[in-house]
């Protein structure tokens, strides 16, 4: 694979000199998926692999810094996606499901299932080159979400990932050895991580969980090569700092803002788009009244100093678990007749959102899914609050769910069609509001909710990313976790809690295929090359499928 | 869902009449304080009556007076509130009440379990007869035997209240057993079909019809599929049964505790 895509680059010395000063200026990567900018990582020390999909890779989480999850392969198209088979699947050790987006660099896939297991899988035969697992005892805490793990980085000859109990190892990526680790959170108080780590400017920048255990939330960045630290952005400020008269009395120690997803990067600026987690404790804001800065927003954070240059929050002083940690896509559109450079987000509240990616300026923002607790959003991006929805003793009913109307399933952006592809959980939830007191270890959520899972349902929805609006709407028969991929092929791949697999019309939101895998899908489809061959891969339950075009 | 909502109003305006206490006691002594018996009763009223009802007798969850079969101590009870019972509905509720309150509200519900249920006026062998002249058997298994179209009742008694059973008997619409959800699919061509949904995905919904055949439906070949929430294939037999004979079935039905 290295030496295709060597020979490949070598026929565009073109491509291979851009490829060469980006390395220079930023060895880092860079990917606007084909689209403006075509900019390079240098992934083995002495060789370059142009860090673009177009080559059939997939090299980070969400594929590429902006985060489309768009698949410049076009091999597999809506007139011949009725042909695709099943071409290999793997089983990795253990009884953890896989919640993970693969990640495929140099001809091997690395992928990841709970708690922490790390598998290189050859392309061809499906085959793991080597499995490695972070040994995690029943002890080990995970207050609010389960025993996941959601995928690696990688940069150069590592593979960085991390661990339920609260570190981040680097792996040697082509052997599975450990070649450093650092401790990030202490478990014992509930920290965690899930989420994959994101490599920029040879940094290792890693969000951590434990946002209903009462932490205090942080975003975390270390050298790539050795683990040494870079610098630590904490997500709800301590007194005296701006935002801190959001937080009374103490109450800022225990305030949440967890960063459990991983975020995107614009190169150009500079600067990480991180979300935050919600604060704490969830359903009881008695002891921090204030707008609890900065949880449930998106911050735009300078990855080389680590200091906010701007934040948005979606819903001040949240009462509801809706955490912001879903993906922020980076997108260059026309609004109004005017090029912007945005960054959209369907919000967990209900509302979508695009902003200037630059200044943080609200731009726009609109409803996309049935929420009963606002009246819309004001000039500036603000949610105007309907009163008596907070949780309560006796219950309140509010929709969204306290999942939300999205969570941490991916969405996708087709660069073609101008539309965002988002998963949609249509539920509704009553809230209680109970007593609440920080106990280290122990949840610190100060309520609880009621599912009205009879009347809940899900969907893939298509966004106009220009207004917002629906475009179409595909039916899932419950709320979603399976994450969204397009492709230049005209498709959108998606999967279902009831085990579907399947791929839609990316202009109709029509099904035309589709592969029932035997376990619910909470992970985000990827597509790569073997050779010259398209594949598309995507975990159900406890193994991953890999489907490729049958004769 | 209104019933349901309905019955929170209620718990809060009982609630409303307690005195409001605020529990300054730290310490996990066993011995139950007077506070600690208020709080709970806050916290029940809250979390518990949804499906333990109001007083404690049961509705969609198992009548709490008398023996429990799970818990009979302050300290097991509270287990059973932080961790749930596996394999049943109950929950945890380690996320939303700290150990104290899961601790104030065990102590409320050893208070239950010690006083008497109010007892229905019904004659369980009486009950058992009428279960057998009426067929209920011919849809329900209870001890291995019986119909499959209905829930299984073999341990009923166990996991649902006295009020819950009688509505179900009399109003078998309200009573949502779950995996019985109604379906009622109209293909393209050919005969509707209505039953219970077995399985359902994406592309493909399996229904068992009343005659107890399971039709594979391919939604791409159905017109529509509509869910009926508040349908059901049992008749009411509020009218097929006389009151005495309805109470006798229903403490007939509190009996079934598993299989023998």
């Amino acid at each position: 694979m290295t030496n295709d895509v060597e020979r490949k680059g070598r026929k565009d010395r073109k491509k291979i000199a851009m490829a060469l000063r980006a390395s220079r200026a930023l060895r880092s990567a860079i990917a606007s998926a084909g689209l403006k900018v075509c900019a390079t990582i240098a992934l083995m020390a002495l060789s370059l692999v142009p860090l673009l999909a177009q080559e059939g890779q997939w090299l980070m989480y969400s594929g590429s810094y902006n985060s489309h999850r768009f698949s410049p392969l076009k091999q597999i198209t809506t007139d011949n996606v009725a042909k695709l088979r099943p071409a290999w699947v793997y089983q990795p050790p253990g009884t953890g499901s896989i919640e993970s987006t693969p990640i495929v660099a140099n001809g091997i896939m690395y992928v990841t299932s709970g708690p922490t297991m790390v598998a290189a899988v050859d392309l061809r035969s499906g085959k793991p080159l080597w499995e490695w697992t972070r040994p995690i005892a029943p002890s080990v805490l995970n207050l609010g979400f389960p025993r996941v793990n959601r995928g690696v980085a990688i940069l150069d000859t590592m593979v960085y990932v991390g661990t339920l109990d609260g570190y981040l190892f680097a792996l040697d990526a082509k052997a599975g050895i450990e070649r450093w680790s650092v401790h990030v959170g202490e478990n014992p108080v509930g920290h965690s991580i899930t989420a994959a780590p994101l490599v920029v400017d040879n940094k290792v920048i890693v969000g951590i969980s434990g946002g209903e255990a009462g932490i205090r939330g942080f975003l975390d960045a270390y050298d790539a090569k050795t683990g040494k630290p870079a610098w630590r952005f904490w997500t709800v400020p301590s007194p005296g700092e701006p935002g801190s008269e959001g937080w009374p009395g103490d109450s800022w120690v225990h305030g949440g803002g967890a960063t459990w997803l991983t975020g995107s990067y614009d190169p150009a600026l500079k600067l990480l788009y991180w979300g935050t987690g919600n604060p704490g404790p969830d359903w009881n804001g008695d002891s921090r009244k204030g707008d609890n800065l900065y949880t449930s927003s998106l911050v735009a954070i300078d990855v080389e100093t680590g200091k906010a240059r701007w934040h948005f929050q979606f819903t001040p002083h949240d009462t509801h678990d809706w955490d912001a940690n879903q993906i922020p896509v980076l997108v260059d559109t026309q609004v109004g007749g005017r090029p912007r450079a945005l960054v959209v987000t369907a919000n967990r509240n209900g509302f979508y959102y695009a902003l200037d990616r630059k200044t943080g300026e609200f731009v726009f923002g609109t409803q996309y899914a049935k929420q009963t607790w606002a009246k819309g959003l004001d000039e500036r991006g603000r949610p105007i609050e309907i009163p008596g929805m907070e949780p309560s003793e006796k219950g309140t009913l509010v929709y969204p769910s306290l999942q939300g109307s999205t969570n941490w399933a991916s969405p996708s952006y087709n660069p073609v069609t101008d539309m965002l592809y988002v998963p949609v959980r249509e539920m509704g939830s009553v809230y209680y509001k109970t007593g609440v007191e920080y106990k280290p270890g122990t949840y610190y959520t100060g309520g609880s909710e009621k599912r009205l899972d009879e009347e809940s349902w899900g969907a893939v929805r298509a966004l106009d990313v220009k207004t917002g609006k629906q475009a179409w709407d595909f039916r899932l028969p419950t709320p979603t976790w399976a994450g969204v991929m397009a492709t230049a092929g005209g498709l959108v791949f998606s999967g279902s809690n009831e085990g579907n697999f399947f791929a839609l019309d990316a202009k109709s939101g029509k099904p035309l295929w589709q592969f029932q895998t035997g376990g619910a899908i909470r992970s985000g489809p990827m597509s790569f090359l073997v050779g010259d061959k398209q594949y598309v891969a995507v975990a159900g339950g406890h193994a991953l499928f890999v489907f490729s075009l049958g004769e | 869902m209104g019933r349901t909502l309905l019955n929170i109003t209620r718990a809060g305006a009982l609630l409303a009449l307690l005195p409001v206490t605020v529990a300054a006691q730290t310490k996990p002594a066993a011995a139950a304080q007077p506070s600690d018996m208020a709080s709970g009763r806050r916290v029940f009223d809250a979390q518990c009556a949804w499906c333990h009802g109001n007083e404690g007798d049961g509705g969609t969850g198992p009548n709490l007076h008398g023996t429990l079969r799970h818990a009979t101590t302050l300290n097991s009870i509270a287990d059973i509130i932080i961790s749930g019972i596996p394999g049943t509905d109950m929950p945890s509720f380690r996320l939303g009440l700290t150990d104290r309150s899961a601790r104030q509200a065990a102590t409320y519900v050893l208070s239950l379990s010690r006083s008497a249920s109010r007892r229905g006026t019904g004659n369980a062998e009486r009950g058992a007869e009428v279960y057998q002249t009426t067929g209920c058997g011919s849809c329900h298994v209870v001890d291995g035997r019986g119909g499959i179209l209905g829930p299984e009742l073999t341990s009923i008694g166990g996991r649902r209240g006295a009020v819950y059973l009688r509505e179900a008997i009399v109003t078998p619409a309200a009573s949502h057993p779950p995996g019985y959800l109604v379906v009622h699919a109209v293909p393209n061509s050919g005969p509707d079909i209505r039953g219970i949904r077995v399985t359902e995905d994406v592309f493909w919904i399996h229904i068992r019809d009343a005659n107890g055949n399971v039709h594979a439906l391919q939604k791409s070949e159905l017109a529509r599929v509509d869910r009926e929430l508040e349908g059901t294939l049992m008749p009411a037999y509020d009218s097929r049964l006389s009151p005495a004979q309805l109470d006798d079935l229903v403490a007939y039905l509190a009996t079934l505790r598993g299989a023998k």
